[in-house]
């Protein structure tokens, strides 16, 4: 078993609650001693107080204050006093006008970027893993086949009819219908690229492979050259694909039968076909999904996801802040696919509940087709029967039962 | 089900109507935490420049001001004048406050400005930790003179630990770790987004930790330690 490493232990720590809900912290006592002796190390700057103050010197402070406030306050030019009253409101609609003029022009506002811009500066780690070309938001091939492609050399093809939403950097693809084709470029560790559905997690490392979904048969993954890892959303249970082999997760047996074939067959490998057309036989793993030629989930796969987890209950926070963030900018559909992502990734973390009702919200502010907010507000009271905003969601279902649409 | 608290004779409420009470409220819950229950009157006297209820307001709130900005900053030998900064700015802005707020909330938003500033100019990071001085509690965990050696050591660390990071990372971090605030009232008490501040807090986060653990500290981790 591996453990946590300090700056790890830190790390979950300083993140309300997360020490305690880290699956490996529970179950590892050497872990816990360690996280015990950290807490000692930092609690102190919680508890630390200012130098005492005397009485009298207390009192000159505070005198010396209200006399210099009494100063500035008649020195005041008359000017400010303008500005603070109808002024203000002229100032402001001049400097709307003279934005207005200069946004166009392609030029940075005076008085800097705006806060979120400059987060993206603060943000090392998205900019070192966003050598993307194509730009944050939904995409869908309404006229015919699209692609895309990055900077790294990483492509994607999408066909007709196929919605999907690139965030994150373009380090992550959410699917909502459709299929896609990828090829990724070797990625180094750390700087994974993700394919999202409702129902999996497609992690690349660098590999050629396709994703399919719709509401039927559910995503169907097909890899044709490297390894990727598909993590099914609901039971959280990781496989390793490699070159030919194919994985569904949701909707029917027969249709993802057909389907996963016909993908290896577009793949243009018949050898892949092949050995699709026997993994695709329908098994006893029941509406789960089947695996194709995987390794059964033994001790490294449980390590694998343990390690995971560990990554996941820190970067749950990271994510929904990605989320606001694509809600601020004005792109509610990524927004709430954002939001969806953070709750069924970290459902153990306290951002998933926060994710699911922020989710919730955008979905009747937004009147979003794809996430019905009904359902999702019954998804919120199913999963969080004593949630924080259990009484809200409850008002917001009877409003919503009881207005006309 | 729809036969609820919509059933009554009165317009019903929509899904919009309950997103902004929903709204509304948070806005009011993020400012109602006010540490100082200062009178409405005294506050309309302050504004109104009575000197005596100047003094009431800043001695409700003397001891508030210095604490965040101590936390904030870490000792320094400036603490008493930055106090007074945010004293001063108190009183000459007490024009704009918003009566549905809390005040402390308020006055906080004032102490961040302040700490921010000195930061950015990096005055404050002088360390004056060699002696304890009085008033500070930094080992309550035990009295012997080796407890109180090593909190006091460990303090140190953390306070350079926390230079480390940028002064909004550092101030989302001790916000929210330190000072026990909700992500929300960190965004209120730094003026920014949410998921700016959550930014912060999680690049804070990353920085505090590789910082500290690479100060040299003995704790045994099963783990070991991360690469620099």
């Amino acid at each position: 078993m591996s453990h946590l490493s300090a700056q790890r232990i830190v790390e979950l720590l300083l993140a309300p609650g997360a020490f305690e809900a880290n699956p490996h912290v529970q179950q590892c006592q050497q872990c816990r001693s360690a996280g015990e002796a950290w807490t000692r190390t930092i609690e102190p700057l919680s508890r630390t107080q200012p130098p005492g103050l005397s009485e009298a010197r207390r009192a000159a402070l505070i005198d010396g204050a209200i006399s210099q406030a009494a100063q500035a306050e008649s020195q005041t030019p008359p000017w400010i006093w303008w500005l603070r009253g109808g002024g203000l409101a002229a100032a402001g609609a001049a400097l709307a006008l003279l934005l207005w003029i200069w946004a166009p022009l392609g030029g940075t506002p005076p008085g800097g970027l705006p806060d979120v811009a400059q987060t993206a500066f603060e943000a090392p780690a998205l900019a070192q893993h966003a050598p993307s070309t194509p730009a944050a938001g939904e995409y869908t091939a309404a006229e015919g086949p699209m692609a895309l492609s990055w900077s790294d050399g990483t492509q994607v093809e999408a066909e007709r009819g196929t919605r999907f939403s690139v965030f994150l950097g373009g380090t992550r693809l959410l699917l909502f219908s459709g299929r896609l084709k990828l090829q990724v470029t070797k990625r180094a560790p750390g700087a994974d690229f993700v394919v999202e559905t409702p129902e999996a997690r497609v992690r690349v490392v660098g590999t050629r492979f396709a994703v399919a979904r719709d509401d039927r048969s559910g995503t169907q993954v097909h890899v044709d050259e490297g390894v990727v890892e598909v993590v099914e959303t609901s039971s959280g249970s990781l496989s390793r694909l490699t070159a030919g082999m194919s994985r569904r997760v949701g909707g029917s047996l027969a249709t993802a039968a057909a389907d996963e074939l016909a993908l290896a067959r577009e793949s243009g490998d018949p050898r892949n076909a092949r050995r699709s057309a026997r993994a695709v036989q329908p098994t006893k793993h029941g509406k789960g999904g089947n695996v194709a030629n995987g390794p059964s989930a033994g001790a490294g796969l449980l390590e694998a996801t343990r390690a995971q987890a560990q990554e996941m209950t820190l970067d749950a926070e990271l994510l929904l802040a990605e989320a606001e963030q694509y809600q601020a900018r004005g792109q509610p559909e990524v927004a709430l696919g954002a939001y969806l992502d953070v709750a069924r990734r970290f459902p153990t973390t306290a951002s998933a509940e926060d994710a699911l009702f922020a989710a919730c919200q955008l979905s009747i502010a937004y009147g979003g087709r794809a996430y019905p907010p009904r359902a999702l507000l019954d998804r919120y009271l199913t999963q969080y029967p004593r949630g924080r905003y259990r009484s809200d969601a409850l008002r917001l279902l009877k409003a919503l039962t009881a207005s006309p649409k | 089900m729809g036969d609820g608290i919509l059933a009554s004779g009165a317009r019903r409420e929509t899904p919009g109507d309950v997103l902004a009470a929903m709204t509304a409220a948070r806005d009011s819950s993020t400012m109602t935490k006010d540490a100082g229950g200062l009178s409405p009157q005294v506050l309309d006297r302050a504004v109104d420049g009575d000197r005596n209820a100047q003094a009431v307001l800043l001695k409700t709130y003397d001891g508030y001001i210095r604490r965040l900005l101590h936390r904030l900053m870490g000792p320094s030998p400036d603490l008493d004048d930055l106090a007074q900064t945010v004293m001063i700015r108190v009183l000459t802005s007490l024009s704009t406050v918003r009566r549905e707020g809390a005040l402390s909330t308020w006055v906080g938003g004032i102490c961040v400005h302040v700490a921010r500033d000195a930061l950015r100019r990096k005055k404050v990071r002088t360390r004056v930790l060699a002696e304890p001085e009085a008033g500070e509690d930094t080992a309550s965990a035990g009295s012997r003179p080796d407890d109180i050696a090593g909190a006091r050591a460990d303090l140190e660390r953390c306070w350079k630990a926390l230079d480390a990071l940028s002064e909004s990372q550092r101030t989302a971090l001790v916000l929210r770790v330190f000072e026990g605030h909700s992500v929300d009232e960190v965004a209120a008490l730094m003026g920014a987004a949410k998921s700016t501040t959550r930014l912060r807090l999680y690049y804070g986060r990353k920085a505090f930790a590789k910082a500290l653990t690479q100060l040299g500290i003995s704790h045994p981790v099963p783990g070991g330690e991360d690469a620099p």
